[in-house]
């Protein structure tokens, strides 16, 4: 079976179901890593051309086990992971001094009035 | 003597603790050597602190000691606090069909926790908007029953921001020009 898959499908913690022209993504996780690449002589197995914009996912009793893509489609899926990566990149603001202070003296309990006559006078109770 | 502290990467863990909820009325005020006030209007208690007061009082709130996930690890030592969310157990889902499509990740309200993965006493699911924030010695120190790994991280936090409704927009805005001038380069 030939489909032909939307960028979103790539990577799951669960098996994603493809079907015709499309991924069923309810039960997968987007994944974004990048590819760890193997590089093996294509005379020693059996490999389709793959045309570009064109994927071969290949199956074994419903489930999906290998896809076959273009090179360039490849190359530039796995570009893009990396950018994604850069983009995605942590941009966490630190807690410095100054915001340190203000949560310690906004943000923590100082001393708590107890006694009732001065509740009462406090809330006009 | 002082309180023993979880030891061990904290975010992405779920651990039990000691959770709060969130002060509503009645407002049950502690006094010393007598019954708690309790006030039923916010305005009351909130005059006292617009009149240029500082009133501090010790408010008599509800908690629960239950399993959370932690979303933030403590970034200073000064400052022992994190952020978790509070799980909910699929049995108290009556709805068999509703339960099923949390655990197929079906509901983005909800985070499934594998019981397999998951030391849990019961199935469990994060419940995206129960944010909690928690001291760390409120967290207990029998380690964590479970762990979601980066990629699940990365959804929990997705939920959150969507559900929150957070305004990303400068952000992504900022990210993409950074990104369009690297292509540039």
């Amino acid at each position: 079976m030939t489909a032909f898959l939307p960028l979103e499908s790539a990577g799951s913690a669960r098996p994603c179901r493809t079907s015709w022209l499309g991924v069923v993504r309810q039960s997968c996780y987007r994944v974004g890593m990048a590819f760890r690449v193997r590089t093996k002589q294509s005379s020693k197995d059996r490999v389709p051309v793959v045309e570009p914009g064109e994927a071969i996912i290949y199956e074994r009793y419903g489930e999906e086990k290998t896809v076959a893509v273009n090179p360039n489609d490849f190359h530039r899926l796995a570009q893009l992971e990396v950018e994604l990566d850069e983009i995605s990149a942590s941009d966490h603001i630190s807690l410095d001094d100054l915001a340190l202070e203000g949560l310690l003296d906004e943000a923590r309990p100082k001393q708590p009035i107890e006694d009732a006559a001065q509740i009462e006078a406090i809330l006009g109770l | 003597m002082s309180a023993r502290l979880p030891t061990g990467r904290l975010a992405g863990t779920v651990r039990w603790a000691i959770a709060p909820f969130a002060p509503a009325p009645p407002f049950r005020i502690y006094a010393a050597g007598r019954e708690p006030y309790e006030l039923n209007d916010a305005e009351q208690l909130l005059n006292a602190s617009r009149g240029g007061g500082d009133a501090e009082f010790t408010y008599l709130i509800s908690a629960k000691a239950r399993p959370v996930l932690i979303l933030t690890e403590p970034e200073r030592s000064e400052w022992d606090e994190v952020l978790a969310v509070r799980l909910r157990r699929l049995s108290a889902i009556t709805d068999l069909q509703q339960q099923e499509r949390i655990r197929q990740h079906e509901e983005p309200l909800f985070f499934h926790l594998d019981p397999k993965r998951f030391r849990l006493p019961e199935e469990s699911a994060v419940l995206i908007p129960a944010l909690v924030p928690i001291g760390i010695g409120a967290i207990g120190t029998a380690g964590p029953l479970g762990e979601l790994n980066e990629n699940e991280m990365r959804l929990v936090g997705e939920r959150l921001i969507r559900h929150f409704d957070f305004d990303i927009r400068s952000l992504l805005e900022r990210r993409i020009r950074e990104l369009s001038r690297r292509r540039q380069r």
